[in-house]
């Protein structure tokens, strides 16, 4: 085994690496500084590596890290800063693409619009870059390091990553040359972060039947997950009961917001008497800066009313060209608060808003950037997370005549919410919903490092798990189907009916496997098939097999189609084989579809499905 | 004598390793000393070869003779060791000046890449080199907000300031006599004996931590901000 554990929070908008070093007795999770360029020619370690890629335009010369003189291209600070100057040459939010189910995410897209000498990667690609990094300056910040690549490592995902992100998550490790990799959710990774911060008192501060909401909002994601304290042997544990859906929605929105209410205020450089001039993209990108700063200050200090922000000239002129505006409390409250975090009541749902039909490729942001009806919606929709109506049912953390998931204990993480007024907005509104359902007020779970709490999490994860000594349990937080088309005479402009067919059930875990029981299913030799696929996270009930004629558009979410192509090997070209689908989950926790012939050539003959198919 | 040639690199390390040696090891100088020296060597040699072949029969004329000349071969190693030491003091005095214009350079680099930073995060220097005379408050007070907010977020992770006494200002403070004269400075009726007890006017400040970005030895300095094209 090796000597240290890694845990890595590979974030939409930063990323940051822990360690736990097992030959030290008792150790606890260790922050690594990430060496990386601030700005050309300056190079030092920081906590924090901002998500981003920026590639050097061929005039520039190299951008040296201390480990490569020559290098075309910088990963962390100062690329997020070219991602204002630049953008054309900058990627950004690589991780949303990866779970983009609309897009090729093996295909080279990357960065969104590039300059035509830019070339393309992949978000896989762009997943590797930065894991590539890390390992680089893992091995750059101590020599007698051994290889990041041989360690352990924890690679922290978005609970709501479906199976081909958390598959793709996977390649972009392999290919940064990781040997032993697993993932873990982000919000169970925050929850062991907070679970090393209390040490053994852990087991005094919950308590059978409690119910934790783990609230994840970050830069460009938000993230629910619900986890249960159950009894197991006689001792209290832990079980994950429910996740979110992937909503994408994080506070840059949040500042983005701001900025646009303030840009339509600016007044105009003061000593003319010309027209407020629409902010070009610098301006923007400095005023969202102001703007979050400045929403910072009014979120921590409740005595101020209102906090100026400046947008200073570009030249270097700094007076006489200025923009300035005032942030007041009631804009923050208003844009932030009204805005992402509404009083809503507890029936409240996300709104849909209709698609154009033209749509330009895009990440698919969230229609309603109201956190909290998406929270009334996730709460509700996973009533029935804790099983077994009656079971515990007028108790703490189950679900009510109302219909609600009622936690009991909520744990924040993300970069947003080391605001109190949020933290405490979520609760209120939380805790109204569960007044109306007579059941007790939820009670927060403090932690302190929000920023760094899923790296330090998935360090302390690798580490417990050697010892066995705690685990949360829970599996695959879907169910998923492939779509079989019934087989009816063709109607022009209608489409066949699919049914859905159950291939892996809610929860599987890791190392273990389904297989269905034979059905009609049949490969063409030689030719790829493709299925429809579907996932579901509420579906509990349905085991391998189970054939689903009829959901609603609520139960079951279309994912990538997933593909099969049967190999000519001893098989006549054209042939039809009669299958069936086997479904495991990987001890790295990645979902395994195998098509597995009814008759095979030879002694366990199968075949991998794809489940990122490329267009 | 078939000692293997040493690449450059190796000798290079070699000679580093054998200047401090013989700097501050007085029996392994003796053996260099030797070493280089090849008419000792070589002197010793022939002495030995002398004596046998005379036997033991004592030639006085001859011993004069052998006496002469190792006096000789001491005093030219004498000279060749002075000359030698001279070198290496000469080497140690360029070695330390180099040591002292890296250190200059280095102190240099640094005071041009916070000037650099402060520009960069809080304009600085666009500030101060502009003319503000002739604009309002209202313009220098908005400018000053940009250069504060931006200027504190440039120093706050690679400066650590402290007063450096704990004390308000304002406050009632005895200095002892011996003081630290860097820290604290007397102002006012100075004079008297310690303990001197005065009014704390200014708490002083003191960089607690200093620590600065690794820069590449191709970065040019001297540029504290580029100029900006867009295309």
């Amino acid at each position: 085994m090796s000597r240290f554990v890694v845990g890595i929070d590979l974030g939409t908008t930063h990323s940051a690496l822990a360690t736990v070093d097992t030959q030290r007795e008792g150790a606890r999770s260790e922050v690594l500084g990430v060496t990386q360029l601030t700005s050309r020619g300056e190079h030092e370690a920081r906590p924090l590596l901002p998500s981003f890629v920026y590639f050097a335009h061929q005039g520039e010369g190299a951008l040296s890290l201390p480990w490569d003189a020559e290098r075309r291209f910088a990963v962390g600070e100062l690329a997020r800063r070219r991602s204002a100057e630049a953008p054309g040459r900058v990627i950004s939010s690589a991780k949303s693409w990866l779970s983009h189910t609309g897009i090729d995410r093996r295909a080279e897209v990357l960065p969104l619009g590039a300059q035509d000498d830019v070339e393309k990667i992949s978000p896989v690609e762009a997943s590797f870059r930065y894991l590539d990094h890390l390992a680089e300056s893992w091995q750059a910040s101590d020599r007698s390091h051994p290889p990041l690549a041989e360690q352990e490592v924890v690679l922290a995902v978005p609970a709501s990553f479906d199976a081909a992100a958390r598959d793709l998550t996977v390649e972009a490790a392999y290919a940064a040359g990781f040997e032993q990799v697993s993932l873990l959710e982000e919000p169970q990774a925050a929850l062991y972060a907070w679970l090393e911060a209390m040490g053994d008192a852990w087991r005094q501060e919950l308590s059978v039947g409690d119910l934790i909401l783990v609230v994840d909002i970050g830069g460009g994601t938000t993230d629910f997950s619900a986890i249960a304290c159950k009894e197991q042997d006689g001792a209290l544990s832990l079980e994950r009961v429910a996740v979110g859906d992937h909503i994408l929605l994080g506070g840059d929105n949040m500042d983005l917001a701001l900025a646009h209410t303030l840009a339509a205020r600016l007044a105009a450089p003061a000593d003319t008497e010309q027209a407020p001039q629409p902010l070009d993209r610098w301006q923007l990108a400095a005023l969202t800066h102001a703007c979050r700063a400045a929403k910072e200050r009014l979120f921590s200090e409740p005595d101020l009313t209102e906090v100026p922000v400046v947008v200073p000239t570009r030249g270097s002129q700094l007076l006489g060209g200025s923009l300035r505006a005032s942030l007041r409390r009631e804009d923050v409250e208003q844009v932030i608060l009204e805005g992402f975090f509404p009083e809503v009541t507890r029936d409240a749902r996300p709104k849909q808003r209709a698609r154009a039909g033209l749509t330009q490729v895009g990440l698919p942001y969230a229609s309603d950037p109201a956190v909290t009806r998406h929270l009334a919606a996730f709460l509700t929709r996973q009533a029935g997370a804790l099983g077994g109506s009656g079971a515990g049912s007028g108790g703490a953390g189950s679900a009510g005549a109302g219909g609600l998931l009622r936690p009991t204990r909520v744990l924040f993480n993300g970069g947003v919410l080391k605001a109190p007024s949020i933290k405490s907005r979520i609760l209120t509104i939380l805790n109204g919903w569960l007044e109306a359902e007579g059941a007790p007020s939820a009670v927060e779970l403090p932690y302190g490092d929000l920023d760094l709490a899923v790296a330090r999490g998935a360090a302390y994860f690798g580490a417990v798990r050697r010892s066995g000594a705690l685990k949360i349990r829970g599996g695959t937080a879907r169910a998923y189907y492939v779509g079989i088309e019934a087989p009816t005479p063709a109607v022009p402009g209608l489409e066949p009916p699919v049914s859905a067919l159950c291939v892996a059930p809610f929860g599987m875990e890791e190392g273990t496997q389904a297989e269905l029981p034979p059905q009609e299913l049949a490969l063409i030799v030689g030719e790829p098939v493709r299925f429809r696929f579907f996932g579901s996270s509420v579906r509990r009930q349905d085991v391998a097999g189970t054939e689903l004629l009829t959901w609603s558009p609520d139960e079951l979410t279309e994912l990538a189609p997933i593909e099969a192509t049967l190999p000519a090997e001893g098989r006549a070209e054209g042939d039809l084989v009669p299958i069936r689908l086997g479904a495991s989950v990987t001890a790295i926790g990645t979902l395994l579809l195998e098509a597995e012939p009814m008759e095979p050539l030879s002694p366990n003959e199968r075949w991998k499905l794809e489940l990122n198919v490329r267009e | 004598m078939a000692e293997p040639s040493l690449g450059l690199f190796a000798r290079l390390w070699l000679a580093y390793v054998v200047f401090f040696k013989v700097l501050f090891d007085g029996a392994f100088a003796g053996r260099a000393a030797a070493l280089t020296q090849g008419p000792r060597g070589e002197l010793t040699a022939g002495d030995g070869d002398e004596g046998s072949a005379k036997g033991s029969v004592a030639d006085s004329e001859g011993m004069k003779a052998g006496l002469a000349d190792r006096q000789a071969a001491l005093e030219r190693d004498l000279t060749f060791a002075s000359a030698a030491l001279a070198e290496t003091r000469a080497e140690l005095s360029a070695l330390k000046s180099d040591v002292e214009a890296g250190r200059r350079d280095g102190e240099r680099q640094g005071a041009l890449w916070m000037l650099a930073a402060l520009q960069r995060e809080g304009r600085l220097v666009d500030f101060l080199q502009q003319d503000i005379v002739s604009f309002p408050d209202a313009d220098v007070g908005g400018a000053a907000r940009v250069i504060h907010e931006g200027c504190r977020a440039a120093l706050k992770p690679y400066l650590e300031l402290t007063p450096v006494r704990e004390e308000q200002e304002g406050a009632k403070v005895t200095v002892p006599a011996e003081y630290d004269a860097q820290a604290i400075k007397l102002t006012g009726a100075v004079g008297g004996s310690a303990p001197f007890t005065g009014v704390l006017r200014h708490h002083g400040w003191r960089a607690e931590r200093l620590t600065l970005p690794e820069l590449d030895a191709a970065r040019d300095g001297s540029v504290i901000a580029p100029a900006e094209v867009e295309l």
